[in-house]
């Protein structure tokens, strides 16, 4: 049943993935390229997603949007992860007062909004890719502590730590090479859920101006535009949010899947 | 009580940290407060003067303090585009995002809570199958994304309602209501999704456990075991999740005010961060980490009394 659903995702997100990765390098129009002529354009065969507002080929926007998205969650992940992983591994691994301290602090960053942390940052140094990701990593970071701290807790009594520290390995390379390894399902489980509400975040952020700036596209704001056709060409909305909702899906399915470490990444809810 | 008055103590202290580290930051920014008010062409000593009465030479912990006494006091400073004071603005749109919050807050609790225990009261049929794939899917929709479908399918489909159509609440109560009826469901609709996930595993989770077999075996019928001995301890993890999806349906709030185009805190949040009103941002954000801190306390008073045995710091052993 696990591995069903695993598979469902899998299959999902590996679909849209690759229509993502291909707009990397092709995409069947310029995704700027303006064409007054094909302004709101339903589908057809030379534009199978018709065109938006300007006349721009709106399955090469959402290739190249997707990128955008892709990028920027991949980012924040990676940031978050990378934060996560060395206090909750400093925190769980040496306990005591470095532990209390270290988990206090992430409790109380825990509870502020993703959204919040951005739009402070955004506020002040303005828009742009960097403004997104850093903040957006800061804010996913003590989920990711959370977690690894919880097995990082449960590993350091096990007998292969003891054995390693018997033979006089270092801390780091305790913590690193003999843990790190060790507690990998759960760590992926984590960035699966990680990686979605980043997808969201980026696209929330993005669809309230804030975010990726236009032209340039993202699945976001792409939205944003569209809403206000959504008299004239509903569609226009339907296609950016369904590829959004079918990338969710898919990851979400796939950190379903993998079951364990459901709290990571799960408390921004990407709002 | 001692719990309680520990976990407030925290509490404050992290709001202090959080107030700190938010005005170090609206300090260090470059751009003159003075220069913004003024415009640039403004004499030095038109400038000057501006910035004594500001009170912006003054040392830095010495208008960190001052502008916390006046928070705390309610007086948020003056916002530098509109040239009236912050609270008013912030007071006058206050009412719409709190309503809608907490009509969304019933929302996720009212589509939940029935389905949750349905699902696992009949787990494995059909029921429940259906209702955990359409929640997977709903989980998956961006909130911003189900307002335009909201807007879609209710609006312009079935034409229910009027899509940008708003009614204040000095105008007429049950207008303002219904106008935010549909915002509302577009924040709920994803947040009440994950708590039917939610309740529905950690209601299976405790029916495999001693005490419900206990039950049982005094003569319980199934839908009695869930009601009068499972429910309760499964609710546990579902409140800390209720008060999670509080704070994120109040910042939720500012997407469904964009989606759906409604006045509310959010709106001027945006608004002011594109023109650099940083007395208004400095005040709603403060604002918003006061409102998300406070219940994240509420929530957790409440689960350790449901349950003794919570440590201080949330964390069950």
């Amino acid at each position: 049943m696990k591995n069903r659903t695993f598979i469902i995702g899998a299959v999902i997100s590996s679909a849209v993935m690759l229509i993502i990765l291909v707009g990397c390098f092709w995409t069947p129009y310029a995704p700027e390229q303006m064409n007054p002529s094909l302004k709101l354009a339903s589908a057809s065969a030379s534009h199978p997603f018709g065109c938006d507002s300007f006349g721009r080929d709106v399955l090469s926007r959402i290739m190249a949007g997707g990128r955008i998205t892709l990028l920027t969650a991949a980012g924040t992940v990676f940031i978050g992860a990378g934060l996560g992983i060395i206090t909750g591994a400093i925190s769980g691994y040496f306990g005591g007062i470095i532990d209390n301290i270290l988990m206090r602090i992430n409790d109380t960053l825990l509870a502020f909004p993703s959204i919040l942390l951005s739009l402070v940052v955004i506020a002040l140094f303005g828009t742009g890719v960097l403004q997104l990701v850093l903040p957006l990593g800061a804010a996913f970071a003590p989920s990711f502590a959370r977690v690894v701290r919880g097995e990082f807790q449960r590993c350091r009594s096990l007998g292969y730590v003891q054995a390693a520290k018997l033979y006089g390995a270092s801390n780091t390379r305790i913590l690193f090479v003999h843990i790190l390894p060790n507690i990998k399902s759960v760590l992926i489980s984590s960035m699966l859920i990680g990686f979605n509400n980043a997808v969201l975040a980026e696209a929330a952020l993005s669809y309230l101006g804030i975010g990726v700036q236009p032209p340039a596209p993202s699945l976001g704001n792409m939205l944003s535009e569209a809403q206000t056709y959504i008299f004239k060409a509903p569609m226009l909305c339907i296609y950016p949010g369904a590829v959004l909702i079918l990338l969710i899906l898919g990851f979400g399915l796939m950190g379903d899947g993998f079951g364990r470490g459901k709290n990571a990444g799960g408390r921004h809810g990407g709002t | 009580m001692k719990y309680a008055g520990k976990k407030l103590l925290w509490v404050l202290l992290a709001l202090l940290a959080a107030s700190f580290v938010f005005f170090l930051m609206f300090d260090i920014i470059p751009g003159d407060p003075a220069i913004a008010k003024l415009g640039t062409n403004a004499t030095p000593e038109r400038l000057e003067a501006l910035r004594a009465e500001m009170g912006l030479n003054r040392p830095f912990l010495l208008r960190y303090g001052s502008w916390l006494v006046d928070f705390v006091r309610g007086d948020f400073g003056k916002s530098y585009s509109y040239n009236i004071p912050v609270s008013d603005m912030i007071l006058d749109k206050l009412p719409i995002s709190v309503t809608m919050t907490i009509m969304s807050f019933i929302m996720v609790m009212v589509i939940s809570m029935p389905l949750g225990v349905v699902c696992a009261r009949y787990e494995g049929s059909r029921i429940d199958t259906v209702i955990c794939a359409t929640s997977q899917i709903m989980m998956s929709i961006p909130p911003f994304f189900s307002g335009i479908l909201i807007t879609l399918l209710f609006g312009i489909i079935l034409n229910i309602f009027t899509p940008g159509g708003f009614v204040s609440y000095d105008k007429s109560i049950t207008g303002f209501t219904a106008s935010l009826f549909f915002p509302a469901l577009a924040i709920a609709i994803p947040k009440a999704a994950m708590s039917i996930k939610l309740l529905r595993s950690s209601l299976i989770a405790e029916s495999g456990k001693d005490y419900t077999r206990t039950a049982y075996s005094r003569g319980n019928s199934h839908t009695q075991a869930i009601f009068n001995h499972v429910l309760r301890n499964a609710l546990i993890p579902v409140i800390t999740f209720f008060g999670m999806a509080l704070t994120d349906i109040l910042t939720g709030s500012i997407i469904a005010e964009q989606v759906f185009s409604i006045p509310g805190l959010g709106r001027i949040l945006l608004t002011s961060i594109m023109n650099r009103d940083y007395p208004v941002v400095q005040a709603i954000i403060m604002l918003m980490a006061v409102i998300v801190t406070f219940t994240n306390f509420f929530v957790d008073i409440l689960c350790r009394r449901l349950d003794p045995r919570i440590e201080i710091g949330g964390r069950a052993r």
